[in-house]
């Protein structure tokens, strides 16, 4: 198990230097001086790891049911179990590949008496899900350095740390919705309210023939109610490439943060028998289990063959998977591109995308110059946004999850308002930070937010320092009483 | 930082780090003192201190061009420092052991001033050692840059020196101001050979040097206008295409005149030599041979050619160099041209500073020199400083210690290039085998005995601490504390040290390798003892 190191090949040297010099100059006192580098490499040649040397480890994980992006502590306690002095004992804990440590250091040296243990503590940065750690590995060597023994230990305590996003209490209990349930048309049909009557057609129901009336004028009438509509609420969550930036290393980012707080508010709202839709915009097919739809979109409507809950979670999961694509295919190139203003690789798109349109001017482009309720115009909105709108149903309402660091979002809320959709936007910060990059970012975003307000949406702007939750519920609620 | 890995760009600990320079600087100053060389050492110091920034700055990667332009700003005083901990050295020594009062003493004097040199170019190299052991900077990638800024920087100095000494020769061997000999034939042959082509004979026609020096000055000339962007400078109209047509007629019409007057060279050549000017006036007319007279025996008229020439290449030069440098980005422009600069820098100080300093760095020198040698020293260097002048010596100067900095740089890349040092530990290895070095040489002076040991004991220790802290950097890193662990373990080093100290001041105590008595014996057979003990172990 312990390997021999050659480290004292300068004493070596050393000591042929001596003996030289010594006979050039025919000083007989470094003759006698080799001693000293000879005492080393007896030194190192004496050296072994103690043969009775035990190690036990025991891991804590000190934070309970972690948030995402929430700081985890650790602490890895390494005691020295054998009845030897072990002098230079190094410790690697073996952390979760897919999480960062963002504090303190999973790694430790120290000289541990028999008896004696050293506690390493780090803090990992949670994201959803449960990862297992690895073993730790020790590695113990004599005073002299010049042998090695590396172990693995078996860690007893906590083998994984795991950060659900869901828990047991609703926390948007109190927060309502603007048409949460039904919404009254202006429509004839089958309801509860009065709206008209009209002639008799052949298929209509007989319980809303107008007896009454057919016993007055011998004519046949259907009475219409209002009819009324279940209101669907379209959770989008922006996960295009640009909205995966992080503001600090090993945090979630922008695109995970935003199916994060979807799938709170998902499941919230399933609690309150809100009928909730979830469309994840700018994914790859790769990316979700199943593919996406014929318009490259991910849309998962309640209810149809029961797997409403599945799909949902895959789509989350998508996104996840989404962003670790993206960070192990440009690891070499994230930083540089991250720190970039997404809005001017937007803004080229932009500018390309129209002569690249084969399509000509479609019933869809002629939607985009309808007239926004206020007069004022709608902005120019690219494919994707085109097909959500497309595909929107008439009576819904828009939840948008998006880290607003390009364009895209407030053109899309911009469209949203033009065609009356209520919008809620959520949008985490992840601007924040000294660097100068991201103040100029930061500064565009409150930009966009503040064009958002101005277009008719809620926005619900989410700092990272304060939970999710916190936020909605706040926000949410506040908005929603009027 | 994932898993079990290394660390990801691993430095070494501080502590160790912290134990390797003092015990580096401790012992480099304590046996520097002892061989009684201060001011030297101290200048090298600076410059091992410089050197090591030179390697540091070459590393950049985010200030590629920044680095670039610090690494050529330190290459000058590299030059300094090594000039004067090996050359200063050992003019100090000679100055202070020389003369000696009788021949015999003369080989004994020479091992002390060798040892005592020795100790200092040791003591600055193990400074040099430990410093870039601080960030475990070297490695051979780094030092390639650094050799390359290091050319770079030197190369505007060194060219510069040539045509300014080349100049100052020419000069004085034309000006026959040399004693008879060799000097007069060569002055005579260049004056020859200047005349030939810008004084020419008024007396007769000089057709061939003439056509040599038209048709180059043609050539360079379509050289100069064809680089310039002249027609992507004209605006764009109905009539642009014709201007441009003209002008590249123009240029093709200036290069096959140049051709065909470079050609008639050879022809000219022959005539001149087969037809003597008599025979040439004749056939000529006197009209027309008093016309080529005149213009082909005109010394303006070369002038011109020369300046055209001259004109020529130059704007040809510094498009091509334009060209060049719009088409790289500004990072990689700044790291190329800044050592350039530098030397351009290098160049303005000898300029500025040579008058006063190179006098008196010979008186220096002169004066450092014991006895006859500094009038002979003077003799020599009297008729240098004559013919060159301050300034093309302090040029020279300047471009010889940029040279010397640019050969240390690059054997310190060779080496680490062939894996004779391991790139990893470098540092610590040269520190560690220069006060081996050093301490070995500082037994051979009146140094005390424990100094020695202390000296060996320290050279061994910067080894083991600093190979120590880089095998800890890598796999523990620089965050987690280690601070324990490390004094622990160079406290054992020490004390082992202090172990082998005592038993060889027991043995150099007690005699058993005292030359004079005899035994010497016993302590090769000590030795060979050890050599034993090490072979077990390695085995």
């Amino acid at each position: 198990m312990s390997e021999r190191v050659g480290r004292w090949g300068v004493a070596l040297v050393g000591a042929l230097t001596l003996v030289s010099v010594g006979l050039l100059a025919a000083e007989p006192f470094l003759l006698a001086a080799t001693a000293v580098p000879l005492a080393y490499v007896l030194y190192g040649a004496v050296a072994r790891v103690p043969p009775g040397a035990s190690l036990r480890a025991e891991r804590t994980v000190e934070t309970d049911n972690p948030t995402p992006g929430e700081a985890v502590d650790v602490a890895l306690t390494v005691t020295n179990d054998g009845d030897a002095a072990l002098t230079d004992v190094r410790i690697v804990d073996g952390v979760p590949g897919e999480l960062t440590v963002v504090d303190g250091s999973p790694r430790a040296c120290e000289s541990l008496r028999p008896g004696d243990s050293v506690t390493v503590r780090y803090s990992l940065l949670a994201k959803r899900g449960t990862f297992a750690f690895d073993d730790p590995v020790a590695r113990v060597r004599p005073l002299a350095a010049t042998a090695v023994a590396t172990a693995t230990l078996d860690a007893e305590g906590d083998a994984s740390v795991t950060c659900a996003n869901v828990v047991s209490e609703v926390p948007l209990a109190d927060a309502t919705l603007p048409r949460a349930g039904t919404l009254p048309t202006d429509s004839g049909g089958s309801g509860l309210e009065f709206h008209a009557t009209r002639n008799y057609q052949s298929g209509d129901p007989v319980s809303r023939i107008d007896w009454r009336r057919f016993a007055k004028t011998n004519e046949l009438t259907t009475v219409q109610y209002r009819e009324e509509q279940a209101v669907r609420t379209v959770l989008v969550v922006d996960a295009r490439t640009v909205t995966r930036v992080t503001p600090d290393a090993g945090y979630p980012t922008g695109a995970e943060l935003g199916a994060y707080a979807a799938e709170r508010l998902f499941d919230a709202l399933g609690r309150t028998s809100v009928v909730a839709s979830v469309v994840a915009v700018g994914l790859d097919a790769d990316d979700v289990v199943g593919g996406l739809d014929p318009d490259d979109l991910v849309w998962v409507d309640p209810g149809g063959d029961g797997g409403t809950a599945v799909r949902v979670s895959q789509v989350f999961d998508g996104i996840q998977a989404a962003v670790a694509n993206d960070v192990s295919d440009a690891a070499g190139r994230a930083s540089g591109e991250r720190e970039r203003p997404a809005s001017r690789r937007d803004a080229d798109v932009a500018t390309d995308e129209p002569p690249n349109t084969d399509a000509p001017p479609s019933p869809e482009t002629d939607d985009e110059t309808v007239p926004a309720a206020d007069g004022g115009e709608t902005p120019h909105v690219d494919d994707a946004a085109r097909r959500l709108l497309a595909r929107l149903p008439p009576t819904a309402q828009v939840v948008l999850f998006s880290p607003f660091v390009d364009d895209w979002p407030v053109t899309l809320t911009q469209s949203l308002a033009a065609r009356g959709y209520p919008t809620t936007v959520v949008s985490p910060d992840v601007t924040r930070g000294d660097g100068l990059g991201q103040s100029v970012v930061g500064l565009e975003r409150d930009l966009r937010v503040q064009s958002v307000e101005l277009a008719g949406a809620t926005c619900i702007d989410w700092n990272l320092d304060e939970p999710i939750d916190i936020a909605l519920r706040a926000s949410l609620a506040d908005l929603f009483k009027a | 930082m994932t898993g079990h890995d290394a660390v990801d760009d691993p430095e070494p600990t501080r502590t160790s780090t912290l134990v390797v320079v003092l015990a580096s600087v401790l012992t480099a100053a304590t046996l520097v003192r002892a061989a009684d060389v201060v001011w030297p050492a101290l200048l090298g110091a600076m410059g091992a201190v410089t050197l090591a920034g030179v390697v540091w700055a070459s590393g950049w990667e985010r200030h590629e061009a920044a680095g670039s332009v610090l690494a050529s700003v330190l290459v000058l005083p590299v030059g300094v420092g090594i000039v004067a901990a090996t050359a200063g050295t050992v003019l100090v020594l000679a100055g202070g052991l020389f003369p000696v009062p009788s021949a015999a003493d003369v080989p004994g004097t020479v091992i002390a001033l060798t040892a005592r040199a020795a100790v200092v170019t040791g003591a600055v190299a193990a400074v040099f050692g430990a410093t870039t052991a601080t960030r475990g900077v070297l490695d051979a990638d780094t030092l390639e840059d650094a050799t390359t800024t290091a050319v770079r920087t030197a190369v505007v100095p060194f060219c510069l020196a040539i045509l300014l000494a080349g100049s100052a020769a020419l000069q004085f061997l034309e000006s026959n101001a040399a004693g008879p000999g060799i000097q007069t034939v060569v002055g005579d042959v260049l004056r020859g050979i200047t005349s030939l082509f810008f004084q020419p004979d008024p007396l007769g026609p000089h057709l061939p040097t003439f056509a040599v020096m038209a048709g180059a000055a043609l050539l360079a000339a379509h050289r100069g206008v064809h680089a310039l962007p002249i027609t992507e400078l004209l605006p764009e109209n109905e009539t642009g295409d014709d201007y441009r047509e003209r002008i590249e007629a123009g240029q093709r019409r200036l290069f096959w005149a140049g051709l065909v007057v470079v050609a008639a060279a050879p022809i000219a050549a022959i005539v001149h030599l087969a037809v003597p000017p008599r025979q040439l006036r004749a056939a000529l007319g006197s009209g027309l041979y008093d016309v080529v007279l005149a213009v082909t025996a005109n010394p303006a008229l070369r002038s011109l050619a020369w300046w055209l020439i001259l004109c020529g290449v130059a704007v040809a030069g510094v498009v091509w160099l334009l060209r060049r440098l719009v088409q790289s980005s500004p990072d990689r422009i700044g790291s190329v041209l800044a050592p350039f600069a530098g030397g351009v820098g290098v160049v303005a100080l000898a300029f500025a500073v040579s008058d006063n300093t190179v006098f008196k760095s010979v008186a220096w020198v002169a004066d450092q020199l014991p006895g006859k040698f500094s009038v002979q020293f003077m003799d020599a260097a009297t008729p240098v400083m004559n013919v060159y002048g301050f300034t093309t010596i302090g040029v020279a100067a300047a471009a010889a210690l940029l040279f010397l900095a640019t050969v240390a740089v690059s054997a310190l890349w060779a080496v680490l290039a062939t894996g004779y040092v391991e790139g990893r530990t470098a540092g610590v290895t040269i520190a560690s085998l220069a006060l081996f070095n050093t301490a070995a040489f500082a037994g051979v002076l009146d140094v005390s005995n424990v100094l020695v040991l202390g000296a060996l004991v320290g050279a061994v220790l910067v080894w083991d601490a600093g190979e120590f802290g880089v095998t800890l950097g890598q796999e523990v890193g620089r965050l987690a504390n280690t601070r324990r662990a490390e004094l622990v373990h160079a406290t054992g080093t020490l004390a082992v040290g202090g172990v082998g100290a005592g038993v060889a001041l027991l043995i150099g105590g007690v005699g058993a390798v005292d030359a004079s008595t005899g035994p010497v014996a016993l302590g090769l057979v000590a030795v060979l003892g050890g050599l034993l003990l090490l072979v077990v172990a390695l085995r």
